[in-house]
């Protein structure tokens, strides 16, 4: 489960519901904006095609009754060219919903009526709701509405997802059509649509029967726009000039790396300000209050665990809430923007070199966030070999959690540079990686095709709360492992069990990668969550001064390693979910094997150039 | 033999452009009923006419002058059947004549009956007529700021093509070049959205400029 919400929610919910209510529509139409609305639940919601790449499930009143509501990956046909289109279409399948409503771009309104059409074949009661209604109107077209829906012969309702206009008109179709007062009607535009299904199947086309009936099927929506639209001369506006700048070869790439070095500057200076911050606050106003309520305890074990408990939260305030606020603030305001796929097509042609496409850039900046929800994301991509090798990259690119270990130990103690060289040096290897997994993997990709959405003023309402849910998401996971693991460790000091640990893992720890035996331990505990690693170090030493026990080499050292080796559990049980046991062990034990070999190169190279000593 | 020959070419277009998959000698031996041998000696003379390309494997695709003779060979042909199914009433055999007359037509007799025809845009079986003299190339040679109309798409992934398919890379649909990069990828407008393709993929869609 991890920091992110995304997967199933369904769990617990019964079928005593009155009926089943799923969201189908183009990917970046708004489905999840609008559950969000029906339901009061929190789906991600981001301005890039592929947010949503599961099934998500929540409960809904809808005009007095309950109902189940689903929303579903976004796709731009039925059919099973990706992983989350194969979700979608399996479920409209075979869990027999009683009202489907699929939501449309009302900007983008020829093309989406390409799924509407498949859609009504289903022959199921249906609601089609036009999102991003008033945007259209902005740029000088309308909808009928009325005609559009008698061409379809469904109810056409317009909404703003965003802002819930016309939710509650919504609602009342969805009601009307789920108790069977609107049945769905054969209009004449529909019998053309399903008359070519037929005539496709027969021997008369030229062309091969899934793409004559694609065409035919093209060409009637293109009808029905033709007739609904009353205004059709787009105007320049300036997100037209924005992605002209951004995606042209050269002043897009300036852009990009201008941007990727602002993120990164901002991580680091803010991050360091607004720890020192939080930790003087703690020390102010809790761990001086309770001194001397601890020493009046007079119970050894009480007071260890106590304090233990207590250092390692002072140690996750000042390292990991910083770091992972700002980081999911800036991406929340990129995913918003509509930037990512831009970013994505800048970078196909490199991505070429290591035999993939701009298409696995995205689930690999949400790996920047948390691998969990990253790997899950590589649904988007249409074929296995492109999703694996995107995968295993995910595995070596550094998490908010590990972006924390490199901040808050390398950054703050050795100084911005090194910071910069682990980073250099982590992307050498994700580099290296991919180059020989490229040449490994079977198979060949199939190549960019990816719709880039317009771009978008972010909503500080939508970027708050996704930070706040992505941060929420980190502290219900990482606080109650942070003072479980600091008052664990406490416990096995005051009994002397440590240093047995201690002595069983010294060939490597210290023999091999010359860190402290203590890292040792900090190391198995990474495994549960990477930040817990350097948390627990810090509780350990006893005070935030890492230098006092531990050499800037042995620091650095500590940062790579964690960096390198297995991703947590979190995404052990990700990769197990979306590939196999035998794919996520060998993943996990690969990145051992890399993490402990390079840790011990990497600390023998500094010595032999007298780097860092 | 020069029949024979051309109707070679047609069966690999003909496969080409329906399956979509890489044509084999035995793809398109079963349509023209010949022998395999004589059959590969005919792929043979094409490729000398640079009409096709042949590799080692077996596999063969159009070159750019084939898919150029091919369709011109495909357009008299259906020129032909519109001219037997609508001007001579005679429906049952206007594939069968079409068929004979298209390798004697020549290109400017196709020419005066397009415009007897008053240039009809569809055969009797429903499928567009490639216009007059248009030039069929990848979608890759098309310089940015071009609109054209999409011939077909010869990709080898049949989830690449639905997913095509679905964004309305289909035949006949007119398709804007907005961007491209120089041997990456392409940004084309679809249908009023903005869609970024790989160049691998534009490499395979044929398009001919409006």
């Amino acid at each position: 489960m991890s920091c992110n919400s995304t997967r199933h929610k369904n769990n617990g919910i019964k079928d005593d519901s009155a009926g089943l209510v799923v969201l189908v529509g183009n990917p970046n139409t708004g489905k999840s904006c609008l559950f969000n609305q029906l339901t009061g639940m929190g789906a991600l919601v981001s301005n890039y095609a592929g947010t949503t790449v599961d099934i998500l499930e929540g409960k809904s009143k809808i005009n007095g009754k309950l109902v189940r509501v689903v929303d579903l990956p976004g796709v731009y046909a039925l059919g099973s060219s990706s992983d989350d289109e194969k979700v979608t279409t399996d479920y409209v399948n075979t869990q027999n919903p009683s009202v489907i409503v699929n939501v449309v771009d009302a900007k983008l309104l020829e093309r989406n009526l390409f799924l509407t059409l498949q859609l009504l074949e289903l022959k199921k009661p249906m609601v089609v709701a036009l999102n991003f209604y008033e945007e259209l109107e902005d740029k000088g077209i309308s909808i009928d509405c009325n005609k559009l829906s008698k061409l379809l012969g469904v109810p056409v309702v317009p909404i703003d997802a965003l802002r819930g206009a016309g939710i509650p008109a919504l609602a009342k179709s969805i009601d009307s059509v789920r108790q069977g007062k609107i049945k769905p009607r054969r209009t004449k535009e529909l019998w053309h649509s399903n008359n070519a299904t037929i005539k496709s199947r027969g021997k008369s086309s030229k062309l091969d029967p899934a793409t004559a009936l694609a065409q035919k099927r093209h060409s009637q929506a293109a009808k029905i726009a033709q007739k609904v639209l009353l205004q059709t001369v787009p105007k320049k506006n300036f997100g037209d000039y924005l992605d002209r700048f951004t995606t042209e070869p050269i002043s897009g790439t300036i852009v990009m790396i201008l941007l990727m070095g602002v993120l990164l500057f901002g991580l680091l200076s803010l991050g360091s300000y607004l720890s020192t911050l939080l930790g003087k606050l703690f020390e102010l106003f809790v761990t001086t209050p309770l001194t001397p309520w601890i020493n009046s305890l007079h119970n050894t074990l009480l007071e260890t665990i106590i304090n233990w408990s207590l250092q390692g939260i002072n140690a996750g305030i000042q390292i990991a809430l910083p770091y992972v606020f700002l980081f999911y603030l800036a991406l929340g305001i990129l995913e918003d923007s509509g930037y990512l796929p831009r970013m994505a097509y800048l970078l196909d042609r490199i991505m070429h070199k290591f035999g993939l496409h701009g298409q696995a850039i995205l689930p690999m900046m949400l790996g920047f966030g948390c691998s969990v929800p990253a790997v899950m994301s590589t649904r988007t991509l249409q074929n296995k070999r492109d999703r694996l090798m995107t995968s295993i990259l995910i595995c070596l690119i550094p998490c908010s959690a590990r972006n924390i270990i490199i901040l808050g130990a390398v950054s703050k103690f050795l100084g911005v540079g090194y910071a910069l060289l682990l980073y250099a040096i982590i992307l050498f290897f994700i580099l290296i990686t991919g180059y020989i997994l490229g040449r490994l993997l079977p198979g060949e990709s199939t190549g960019l095709i990816m719709e880039l959405s317009e771009y978008r003023i972010p909503s500080l309402k939508n970027v708050l709360k996704k930070t706040w849910m992505r941060v929420n998401d980190f502290i219900i996971m990482a606080f109650p492992l942070i003072i479980i693991g600091s008052a664990f460790l406490g416990i096995l000091k005051l009994y002397g069990t440590l240093d047995y640990i201690i002595l069983l893992l010294t060939p490597i720890i210290t023999g091999w990668l010359m860190l402290p035996a203590v890292a040792g331990i900090t190391l198995i505990f990474g495994l549960l969550r990477k930040e817990l690693a350097l948390e627990l170090l810090f509780v350990l030493g006893g005070s935030s001064m890492l230098l006092s026990f531990m050499t800037p080499l042995q620091i650095f050292i500590f940062a790579l390693v964690v960096a390198l080796y297995v991703p947590c559990i979190g995404t052990i049980a990700a990769l197990k979910h979306e590939f196999s046991w035998k794919t996520s062990l060998l993943i996990s034990i690969s990145t051992i094997i890399l993490a402990i070999v390079v840790g011990g190169l990497v600390s023998r190279i500094f010595l032999a150039f007298g780097i860092l000593s | 033999m020069k029949s024979q020959k051309e109707d070679c070419l047609l069966a690999i277009y003909r496969s080409q452009t329906r399956n979509r998959k890489v044509t084999k000698i035995t793809d398109i031996a079963v349509r023209l009923n010949v022998s395999r041998k004589n059959l590969k000696e005919i792929i043979k003379k094409l490729s000398r006419d640079g009409l096709v390309h042949l590799d080692g494997s077996g596999e063969i695709t159009l070159t750019q002058n084939g898919i150029k003779s091919a369709r011109d060979l495909f357009r008299k042909h259906q020129l032909l059947e519109v001219f037997f199914t609508d001007v001579l009433s005679v429906k049952k055999e206007a594939h069968e004549q079409a068929h004979i007359i298209e390798h004697t037509l020549s290109g400017k007799a196709a020419d005066k009956l397009d415009n007897f025809l008053n240039k009809p845009r569809f055969c009797p079986t429903g499928n567009p007529i490639p216009s007059r003299n248009s030039k069929v190339v990848p979608l890759t040679k098309i310089n940015s700021g071009n609109e054209v109309e999409v011939v077909f798409a010869a990709t080898l992934d049949t989830n690449c093509l639905n997913r095509l398919n679905a964004i309305g890379i289909v035949p006949r649909e007119r398709i804007k070049i907005i961007r491209k990069i120089e041997h990456g990828p392409i940004l084309l407008n679809i249908k009023g959205s903005e869609i970024a393709l790989g160049s691998e993929i534009c490499e395979n869609i044929f398009v001919e400029k409006i």
